[in-house]
């Protein structure tokens, strides 16, 4: 049976990293990062909807993310989120940060395989 | 379809209700904020699912899960509003009255029994005025919690100068509750809003750091 814990402790920390990744190109709203994170990485991050809005709280709170109402015409406002320079300059450290984990985690499984 | 004709679905409505009652105590702003967002998600959830029969809002629904769960975490981040934070320092400013030993004074060196009683009492609240300071931080941020401390801080300076008759006679404040200099006193007071405000700041970091995330 899978042991619960590992994949909840890897994907709280990756979680932040890829919502900045999804917006460094361009705005998106909720429900569009939830598919993107879906369908981008294999429903790795498959997680309860109603989780993920406080997650994007929390960047915006901590001043990685900014948000602004778009009105539409058939559907409830969307609340675009973007990214600021202080996410992409966190966003690169994140990656960097990454990077450096698989490669010591590689090496030293890999040793003792 | 079950859509009214303001064209939301009654579902949905229902569901941003039981949410709404969870967030209460936030910010009008942050409440009105959180349930736009959350009726925009339902919508385009249950849209993509098919529409917004009821069949399809009961699985957007399901999808995004308990509301109790989600307010946890929205005031986590936000904390609560404006009003309820005054409620709670006031609440502070009161309860740092009674933990200065009000009636030593009175009764200096003369009832050994009530000085004790009232030294112990006295010392218990304080040490509940902090627990509920370090609450305030927690639960409203380092802000509510330094302002908190502060108002603890006043209304113990203020019992302390009305008590001792300062106002009058300056040179009383030589003389405190318990008969020696205000100088621990006044150090233990200074600590309050240095409590509040550590208490708030480090959980609020924490919490910003490893907020809970629900997974399927």
């Amino acid at each position: 049976m899978k042991e619960k814990g590992w994949d909840t402790e890897f994907k709280k920390g990756g979680i932040q990293m890829c919502v900045l990744a999804l917006l460094s190109r361009e705005r998106k709203y909720g429900f569009q990062i939830i598919k993107e994170l879906r369908s981008g990485t294999d429903s790795y991050y498959d997680l309860k909807e109603g989780t993920l809005y406080p997650t994007l709280h929390r960047l915006k709170k901590r001043g990685y993310l900014k948000s602004e109402w778009v009105v539409g015409e058939s559907a409830p406002p969307r609340n675009y989120y973007s990214i600021t320079k202080k996410g992409r300059k966190a966003l690169g450290q994140a990656k960097d940060e990454w990077e450096r984990m698989i490669k010591g985690t590689a090496k030293l499984l890999e040793e003792y395989k | 379809m079950t859509v009214n004709d303001s064209g939301k679905s009654p579902d949905i409505e229902d569901y941003l209700v039981r949410l709404k009652r969870k967030l209460r105590f936030m910010s009008k702003r942050n409440k009105e904020n959180i349930i736009a967002e959350v009726r925009s998600h339902l919508f385009e959830s249950a849209n993509d699912l098919g529409g917004l029969e009821k069949n399809n809002v009961d699985i957007a629904i399901a999808k995004y899960g308990d509301p109790k769960k989600i307010a946890r975490n929205y005031k986590q981040i936000h904390g609560y509003g404006k009003f309820i934070s005054m409620v709670f320092i006031f609440l502070n400013f009161i309860l740092g009255v009674f933990t200065v030993p009000l009636l030593i004074p009175a009764f200096n060196n003369k009832l050994s029994m009530l000085n004790s009683a009232c030294l112990i009492g006295s010392t218990t609240l304080l040490i509940l005025l902090f627990v509920f300071i370090f609450f305030c931080g927690i639960r409203f941020g380092k802000w509510v919690g330094l302002a908190a401390g502060l108002a603890a801080l006043a209304s113990r300076g203020l019992t302390v100068v009305i008590l001792t008759g300062a106002l009058s006679k300056p040179e009383n404040l030589e003389v405190t509750a318990t008969g020696g200099p205000c100088f621990l006193l006044a150090v233990v007071s200074f600590m309050l809003p240095l409590a509040g405000f550590i208490a708030g700041r480090t959980f609020v970091h924490f919490m910003i750091r490893n907020g809970e995330i629900d997974w399927d």
